[in-house]
């Protein structure tokens, strides 16, 4: 969780049916333009999505969003059949209003302005025939991208599972110490699968808000509530309900990645979101604030950022970007080689985040920087 | 004015081995920064880009600056020339208020620009680049140790500097300067993204205002203290003053660097509160120059000649022995001057003391740094008056590469 919301990564990763998405900024935007697609007006009523039953050709598709005098409503979100959401808008108060674009493929997607008593209450039927890739990329060497990085999101899924079920065991059975062994080591499956996970709603937040991350001290749940107690408090005592519910909603996330359709964009700029994480979150500290865990969230990162990389590079030299694809690697490399000076054969496998000097920090910064920069043009490289 | 033609794309995207800010090239429009209906911003606003020397040092002080040194992870010539064309490209569009490249594109891609200029006049802009000694030394590998210039090194410890090395050195510099602070930002901004990852800004100074008049037709500005600063300067329309201070000239055995200069930058803190709490008599002592008028003590007008010799009714000079203006003078230093192009800055405060942490980013040209910087300095860091009421804190010194020809870009005679 990088605690800047999920709206403007919703989509970055994960999203039956998406092709591309952009989340434009509020009011008008070029996007509409750029693309040549269609804008369709959607008000927020007192009974939710106005009009609610909405038609549109496939290919780009920018949705504007009022608000028609409703206090009740404020945001709207477009979903696919499984609820993934691929755009949504939020505070849209009278007086707002906002547009996203997306291409969308033929089928029917929800539409959904939540009232506090109903949320999918709007339907959008996307018909025609879905646009054919102009990507210079051969079509089986994506393929291949996306089944692979599929299979490697399911398999972290599936470990992050399993450790968590191990870390539960030990909370509940009142086993400080392993407990918070197993803290970082578990975490770090999530990490490397993180942007997929922020495509599903909720499910990030409650795993993985920070305190600060929430309105109400009430709604903090995950990994990190359980931090807290475990190295404040020094004890397993009063983790139980939290424990419980991190269960559930790992269970939950491992279900619903297998669902996923990922576009070799998707892929792209979820490695550049992964590196952001870092950037963000891991290089000042803030991630884990009590366990000082981050170097192995920073792992976790890097690798789920560098294998979706690896994926797509024989994508990327196809159309004449080794060079491109070579520079990349080099600093991939160039980071995880800052990474390993701080190796330990603990059972973190990583040093303390305190050990990290500011000179440190500062490198490891420029060399994300110098790496995500490039990363970030992959995407419209493999895209159609 | 809309469609430019797009001859820098293919070579920033291609630049520093696809290393810099790769695209795909998105159809054309969307290029053109400020200028969008060609009246409102006068032709005036674009300072030429190509020329015999580099913008940004004869060209009439503009009001804003935003300076900043990078590293470069170069390991070869080539290298470094690829950072330099990038740059040069890149400052050449900018100075035409135009963008570096299209802000819409693939969905998907981020922007090539990043836009915060779009809309405002090229506000003349120059963008002026340095070499830092650094990159000749033989130890770096780059193998220029032989095309060094007789007076580019580091500058010798200096009186009256408490240098902080993050804020000081450099292997390259570059000078934005502009009349709108934002048009300056965005060039710096996007010359570090282009180049991300073979460069990495070192430090960057913002100047909120000028403090030099470089041309006889500016009005001479005030700094922080309150008082007119560099009436005496060298002014760039004197081009026999300019060549015989400024450009470097056929005796260097470097041609790469004839038609060029040498920067030196220097952030000057002022202490704020204790030259506030001073008398008007000491403040006007100590600069040798009255407050209000900007006039010498010797005489009633700014541009009064200022009369060394000049004694009062007790027998003392009028313009004290450790006035700044006395001992900045070309009179009291066997002729020598510099260019000053200074800016004042500040940067909030001085975490410790809570004071003010301002005062004037020094930025002169001078065509060999040990003669002329340094021996003022040595004189003025250890007698000036100023001395008390200053602290230098941080210091550069970069070789400035003449003007680029069309079609060339920054130093191409230095990899030739």
């Amino acid at each position: 969780m990088n605690g800047h919301g999920t709206s403007r990564r919703v989509a970055a990763l994960a999203g039956a049916a998406l092709v591309a998405v952009l989340a434009a900024g509020c009011g008008s935007s070029g996007a509409d333009k750029a693309s040549g697609g269609q804008t369709l007006d959607v008000k927020l009523v007192d009974t939710g999505c106005s009009p609610s039953k909405l038609t549109a050709k496939a290919g780009s598709v920018t949705i504007h969003v009022t608000n028609g005098g409703t206090s009740k409503v404020s945001e709207l979100e477009l979903k696919n059949r499984q609820g993934i959401i691929l755009g949504e808008r939020e505070n849209i108060v009278s007086g707002i209003d906002a547009s996203f674009s997306l291409k969308l493929a033929p089928g029917t997607y929800v539409l959904s302005c939540p009232t506090g008593d109903t949320e999918d209450n709007g339907r959008l039927v996307v018909t025609g025939k879905a646009a054919a890739s102009s990507s210079a990329v051969p079509p089986a060497l994506l393929a291949k991208a996306t089944a692979g990085y599929r299979a490697y999101v399911v398999a972290q899924a599936d470990e992050l599972l399993t450790g968590t079920k191990r870390f539960v065991a030990a909370l509940d059975e009142g086993r400080l110490q392993e407990a918070q062994d197993l803290f970082g080591p578990v975490r770090l499956h999530y990490e490397a699968i993180e942007p997929v996970a922020e495509s599903f709603g909720n499910l990030d937040p409650q795993i993985d808000a920070r305190v600060n991350d929430v309105a109400s001290p009430s709604e903090w749940t995950g990994f990190h509530r359980i931090e807290q107690i475990l190295w404040v408090k020094k004890t397993t005592a009063g983790t139980e309900p939290y424990a419980k519910k991190l269960l559930a909603d790992v269970t939950r996330l491992d279900k619903r990645v297998r669902t996923l359709e990922l576009q070799p964009a998707q892929l792209a700029n979820g490695a550049v979101e992964l590196l952001n994480e870092v950037a963000g979150s891991k290089i000042t500290g803030e991630e884990d604030r009590y366990s000082h865990t981050d170097l192995s969230d920073f792992q976790g990162n890097l690798t789920g950022a560098e294998k979706a990389f690896r994926l797509l590079r024989p994508a990327l030299t196809s159309t004449g970007d080794e060079q491109l694809a070579a520079t990349i690697a080099t600093r991939f490399a160039a980071v995880q080689k800052g990474l390993d000076k701080y190796k330990r054969t603990t059972p973190l496998g990583f040093a303390p985040y305190s050990a990290l000097t500011p000179a440190d920090r500062r490198t490891f910064a420029q060399q994300v920087d110098a790496l995500a920069e490039p990363l970030s043009t992959v995407a419209a490289k493999v895209s159609s | 004015m809309t469609d430019e033609p797009t001859l820098s794309r293919r070579r920033l995207v291609a630049s520093l081995g696809g290393a810099g800010l790769a695209l795909a090239a998105g159809g054309v429009g969307g290029f053109e920064l400020g200028r969008r209906d060609g009246d409102d911003h006068p032709a005036s606003s674009v300072v030429p880009f190509h020329g015999e020397h580099q913008a940004g040092i004869a060209t009439p002080a503009q009001d804003r600056l935003v300076f900043a040194a990078f590293d470069t992870a170069a390991t070869t010539k080539g290298e470094l020339r690829e950072v330099l064309r990038t740059w040069t490209e890149a400052a050449e569009r900018m100075t035409r208020g135009l963008a570096v490249g299209p802000v819409e594109g693939p969905l998907v891609a981020p922007p090539l620009d990043t836009g915060e200029a779009l809309d405002l006049p090229a506000a003349r802009l120059t963008v002026t680049f340095g070499l830092g000694p650094g990159l000749f030394d033989a130890g770096r590998g780059l193998g220029l140790e032989s095309r060094r210039p007789a007076a580019l090194h580091d500058l010798p410890p200096l009186p009256g500097e408490l240098l902080d090395p993050a804020r000081s050195g450099g292997d390259l510099c570059v000078q934005a300067c502009a009349d709108d602070p934002q048009v300056a930002f965005h060039a710096v901004r996007n010359l570090a993204r282009l180049t991300r990852g073979a460069t990495q800004m070192r430090w960057l100074q913002l100047g909120f205002g000028r403090t030099s008049a470089t041309t006889s037709a500016q009005a001479t500005p005030r700094n922080l203290q309150g008082f007119k600063d560099g009436t005496n300067n060298i002014k760039s329309d004197d081009a026999a003053a300019m060549a015989e201070h400024v450009w470097v000239g056929r005796d260097e055995r470097q041609a790469w660097l004839r038609g060029g200069t040498y920067l030196v930058c220097r952030r000057i803190r002022m202490l704020i509160e204790t030259w506030d709490r001073s008398s008007l008599d000491d403040q006007q002592q100590t600069i040798g120059r009255f407050k209000d008028s900007g006039a010498p003590l010797t005489g009633s007008e700014e541009h009064d000649p200022v009369d060394l010799a000049a004694r009062g009714a007790d027998g003392q000079p009028v313009i004290p022995a450790d006035a700044h203006i006395r001992l900045a003078s070309a009179a009291e230093n066997g002729g020598v001057r510099i260019l000053r192009r200074g800016y004042s800055y500040t940067d909030g405060i001085d975490p410790v003391t809570g004071e003010l942490d301002a005062g004037l980013f020094f930025v002169c040209f001078q065509r060999d740094p040990e003669r002329q910087f340094v021996a003022l300095q040595r004189k003025l860091g250890s007698v000036d008056a100023l001395r008390e009421y200053i602290q230098h804190t941080s210091s550069a010194v970069f070789a400035i590469p003449p003007g680029v020809r069309r079609g060339g870009s920054v130093a191409d005679a230095l990899f030739s």
